[in-house]
């Protein structure tokens, strides 16, 4: 068996390893040098939900490493040493654009929007024109260090995430290049898990010859293109390319791939809980079946959630509009409540899966780095102070968990975005996103 | 003329001052009255010049129209297979990649496509290969004995300048349908269909807007190939790929003459599939497209989400936002095409649904087809429309300023500079003793706040007469609405008004309302925002819009034929 160098092997060696049955479990375990311990690699998985917390009901009381959970984040004790909770982190937000629509495209950047004309806000409220994205965000970055690897770079699951906007977009490879997250588990699943059987070999045949003449017509298009458009034509074809790289592929037969039942609507509200639940499922059997080493879960948006939490029992009203009652609004308070710890309900099953796969002497989440966050802290003022932070899993040992970080003097995010740089094995990343003047990773966090 | 139409509409209401309303005595609905209409005038003096054509991706809208165009045509089962394309069917519903937008229109011009975004159109563009090659007769036949090379060469380069909206290049012509031949040798023609189909979907030549120049007009600036034209024509007038009809006078030449052009939009406009860009554009400038999915609080409007169908629509937002759709078809194809009908008229298309939100009875001889009469001291035009109203609001309380802003911004076409950071923008907390406009009082008092929403709230004061789901109301808490309202730095259409009737009409008069309608509607069909190059084209069709008493349908028509629609500007 061949070993990992820093963390990485080839694909052949990894094709190989996908032809074997027993990747039909999770991950190939892999000897170091000495050929005795077991080494896995790392994850990242982002995790995103809408309109910040409440404050009051999400912060822990007590020291850093003693430490009495709030009513919010209640169930995630049983992950209790598996987690960290960043009290007093800013994401610092200058510039163009109101906050619930800068906030996801600044979370994971550190970078400002664009001050352009490529939106107008319909409804007006807080903004008038801004642009898409200024900069990559820190899971992109990694992945071009670790990604290679991998059948896929990233994989960006979604949950009723929205149209391509700002507000509602999280991941960019590049300034104006965002990344959408696939909101359909039906897609994921018979995207990047083996069908199998003769219908598939028809599939994958007819797609070959499609993508031949996709190539010739993309061609021939690239050369009419004026200049200004020839790199979105570049775009288009590298899409077609990766797509035809993965055709050449092995699909990747993998156990903890779910059996999806029919007749789930992934763009129906009521269906939300459920196919949250099945893009976990799917988002855990990539990683356990090493499909991807970086991954993303956008629950929902940024921009203005509307959703009624019918299934909390909350029928009156959307979740944004209750997130801009008062502080002294009980009633609503008490509301929000319940959709944030509902949140943190389906945060800790997500860490029960990542904790379910078993790697070596611990688990999957062992060796992953998973980060939580929203676009603001808070929804009634539209802060980004204070935005709710929490890790979970040690990255491998980078991380030391079970702890209570508080953080003062508002220490701007990038730091943890920094951080997890680190974390993942890319030393070389001081700063990330230009709204921090400050460097190095956030303090005591690894 | 509105008061004619006041004493047609409205026998009883005049005579017995009632506010229920009745229902027009039911006509055969007038032949469009396109035809009629006089010429344009000529062109001003102007300096050739239009802006740029950057490349631009179809919207869903359009992709999905197009498919269906090209594989339904009126084919009842194939419509229904293609169903899924809409994203409504219940089994792994087809997700197609997120449109972005431009001004308050969806246009893809920005970010370039992803590989999702690939994969997507690629299962998509599968499905709708399937539903084809299930009705194989439909699209190809090869007679017995005839060359199975010749039968395939026929259906590529038919099927293919319908998808591609202009002929196969001969490289093309002969990829494809080598591609066919391939594929059937294994499987038979219903293969090579499938192949080619779907691939045809999957090229940029279909994905992306058609390019193709023509002759250079002047410095700078060339003309559009006589397929892009067709192209931008079809999409404006039909949110849809062009027919074989339109394609045909691209070929011949005559697209390129003012008569051919102008005889083409004739057409398109009066064919049915120019209700789905008519209504697509309504409902984009109005802000309104999502109205039948936003939520309402539902103890104070249980109606608003009661009696949901499996199919996952709720029967009274879709009441009122059929409404809007039917109402602007109405107007602009069937009545008198006017902005000023647009904006004042009281009657709309009230469902069944709807009668006891607008108060009226149901009418004698009620036909959901032919327009209902609404009070006219309640009700005129789009802007009192419940999907409007309701759409710009909060879920519990009426919006001013989600309402001025429209008015502000998408009817007269004027930036709102940014609120100050940091800014706490909730909604002050409902006070049960205090009306929604006291309570919005404090922005313009405000010293931060009050350069801005003083632009904004007086205008979204006049219409305090309609709550958060747009149902008419007189009073507030137990005191009495005051929609006495105000438009500052507004040109002519500044001044008092005293509620939105009265606003409608001051805005139809308004010479600005009518540039910007002109400025939206360009922005529309060119997917992207006007520039100084496009000056001379708005101008041009303004002044015919003008001419014509503001009639939408001169509009439409005199828009294709500017500078900036037939032309574009040289880029690198």
């Amino acid at each position: 068996m061949n070993r990992i160098h820093n963390g990485q092997f080839g694909r052949r060696q990894f094709l190989q390893a996908l032809g074997l049955p027993a990747m039909a479990a999770p991950f190939l375990p892999i000897l170091n040098a000495s050929g005795r311990e077991r080494v896995f690699p790392k994850r990242l998985v982002l995790f995103f939900t809408p309109h910040g917390t409440i404050w009051k009901d999400w912060k822990p009381t007590g020291t850093e490493k003693k430490f009495t959970l709030g009513p919010i984040l209640k169930p995630l004790e049983r992950h209790k040493k598996q987690v960290n909770v960043l009290a007093g982190l800013e994401v610092r937000a200058p510039g163009v654009g109101a906050p619930h629509t800068k906030g996801p495209a600044i979370l994971w950047t550190g970078s400002p929007l664009l001050n352009d004309k490529t939106f107008v806000r319909r409804d007006g409220s807080g903004g008038l024109y801004f642009g898409w994205n200024s900069g990559p965000s820190i899971d992109q970055v990694i992945a071009r260090s670790v990604g290679g690897v991998t059948p896929y770079r990233s994989l960006e699951f979604g949950v009723r995430s929205g149209i391509s906007h700002p507000g509602s977009r999280m991941i960019y490879t590049g300034p104006r290049q965002p990344l959408p997250p696939e909101s359909n588990p039906y897609g994921v699943l018979g995207r990047v898990f083996a069908a199998g059987g003769q219908t598939y070999e028809n599939l994958r045949r007819q797609r070959k010859s499609t993508i031949d003449v996709l190539k010739a017509d993309l061609d021939g298009f690239k050369q009419e293109a004026v200049a200004d458009d020839r790199q979105k034509v570049e775009s288009h074809l590298a899409a077609i390319r990766s797509i035809e790289t993965r055709l050449e592929q092995k699909q990747v037969t993998c156990k903890r791939a779910p059996k999806l039942a029919d007749g789930i609507d992934p763009n129906a509200r009521e269906s939300t809980p459920e196919v949250l639940e099945l893009q976990q499922d799917l988002l855990t059997a990539s990683l356990a079946c090493d499909v991807t080493r970086i991954a993303s879960l956008q629950y929902r948006v940024g921009e203005n959630d509307g959703d009624r939490y019918t299934w909390l029992g909350i029928e009156h009203d959307g979740h944004h509009g209750m997130s801009h009652s008062g502080d002294s609004n009980a009633v609503e308070i008490g509301n929000l409540t319940k959709i944030y710890t509902w949140y943190a309900d389906r945060f800790a099953r997500l860490l029960d899966r990542l904790a379910s796969v078993k790697e070596g002497n611990g688990t999957m989440l062992d060796n992953t780095l998973v980060v939580w966050g929203s676009e603001i802290a808070k929804g009634n003022t539209h802060s980004f102070q204070r935005v709710p932070f929490i890790t979970a899993g040690g990255c491998g040992g980078a991380v030391k968990t079970g702890r209570f970080l508080e953080y003062g003097d508002l220490v701007p995010h990038n730091r943890l975005l920094v951080a997890m740089a680190h974390a993942m094995g890319v030393p070389s990343i001081e700063t990330f996103g230009s709204t921090d003047d400050g460097r190095g990773p956030l303090e005591r966090f690894l | 003329m509105r008061l004619g139409l006041l004493v047609r509409l409205f026998p009883l209401l005049l005579g017995a001052g009632c506010t229920t309303a009745r229902v027009a005595t039911p006509e055969p609905a007038p032949p469009l009255p396109i035809a009629k209409s006089k010429p344009p005038a000529p062109a001003p003096r102007c300096e050739v010049s239009a802006g740029p054509a950057p490349l631009r991706r179809l919207t869903r809208d359009q992709y999905i129209n197009s498919v269906f165009d090209l594989l339904a045509g009126k084919d009842p089962s194939a419509a229904t297979s293609l169903r899924g394309l809409r994203g409504v069917s219940t089994v792994a519903s087809m997700t197609l990649p997120a449109d972005e937008t431009v001004g308050p229109f969806r246009s893809n011009v920005v970010a370039a496509p992803t590989e999702l975004d690939a994969q997507q159109l690629m299962e998509a563009s599968e499905r709708a290969a399937e539903v084809a090659a299930n009705q194989l007769a439909r699209f190809y036949t090869c007679e017995a004995g005839s060359d199975p090379a010749a039968c395939a060469r026929r259906f590529v380069d038919s099927f293919g300048r319908r998808v591609f909206r202009r002929p196969l290049r001969a490289v093309e012509s002969d990829r494809y349908t080598q591609l066919f031949l391939q594929e059937a040798r294994s499987g038979g023609p219903a293969d090579g269909l499938r192949s080619v189909v779907s691939t045809l979907l999957q090229s940029p030549y279909f994905l992306d807007h058609t390019r193709e120049d023509g002759a250079a007009a002047a410095p700078g600036v060339v003309e559009l190939g006589p397929y892009a034209l067709a192209s931008r024509l079809a999409y404006m007038l039909w949110l849809s790929a062009p027919d074989e009809a339109l394609l045909d006078a691209a070929a011949s030449g005559s697209l390129a003459t003012p008569a051919g052009l102008r005889a083409q939009a004739e057409r398109m406009l009066a064919d049915e599939r120019a209700q789905r860009a008519i209504v697509n554009f309504h409902l984009q400038w109005l802000g309104i497209e999502d109205v039948s999915s936003t939520p309402k609080n539902s103890k104070l409007f249980p109606f608003w989400s009661s009696d949901r169908k499996g199919g996952g629509l709720y029967p009274f937002r879709e009441a009122i936002r059929r409404e809007t759709e039917q109402f602007v078809d109405h107007v602009i194809r069937h009545g008198d095409g006017k902005l000023d009908t647009l904006l004042t008229a009281p009657f709309s298309f009230v469902d069944e649904a709807l009668f006891g939100y607008y108060g009226i009875t149901r009418p004698a001889n009620y036909d959901p087809s032919r327009p209902v009469a609404l009070d006219p001291k309640q009700r005129a035009g789009l802007l009192t429309q419940g999907s409007f109203l309701a759409f710009h609001a909060h879920t519990a309380q009426s919006s001013p300023v989600a309402r001025g802003v429209m008015v502000r911004k998408n009817l007269l076409c004027q930036d709102l500079p940014d609120p100050p950071p940091d800014v706490n923008n909730n909604p002050p907390d409902p006070d049960p003793k205090l009306t929604t406009r006291e309570r919005f009082e404090e922005h313009r008092l405000d010293g931060v706040c009050g350069g801005c929403h003083k632009l904004i709230d007086p205008i979204g004061f006049g219409f305090e007469n309609y709550d958060a789901v747009g149902q008419y109301r007189e009073r507030e808490n137990g005191n009495p609405i005051d929609a006495t309202g105000e438009l500052i730095e507004a040109g002519d259409v500044g001044g008092a008004f005293d509620g939105a009737v009265q606003l409608a009409n001051k805005l139809a008069k308004s010479k600005k309302v009518q540039t910007c309608y002109v400025k939206q509607w360009f922005r529309y069909a060119l997917g992207r925002m006007e520039t100084e190059a496009d000056a001379c084209s708005l101008k041009t069709a303004e002044d015919e819009f003008e001419r014509s008493g503001r009639d939408v349908r001169a509009l439409l028509l005199v828009l294709p034929t500017t500078d900036s629609f037939r032309m574009r500007e040289v880029t690198r």
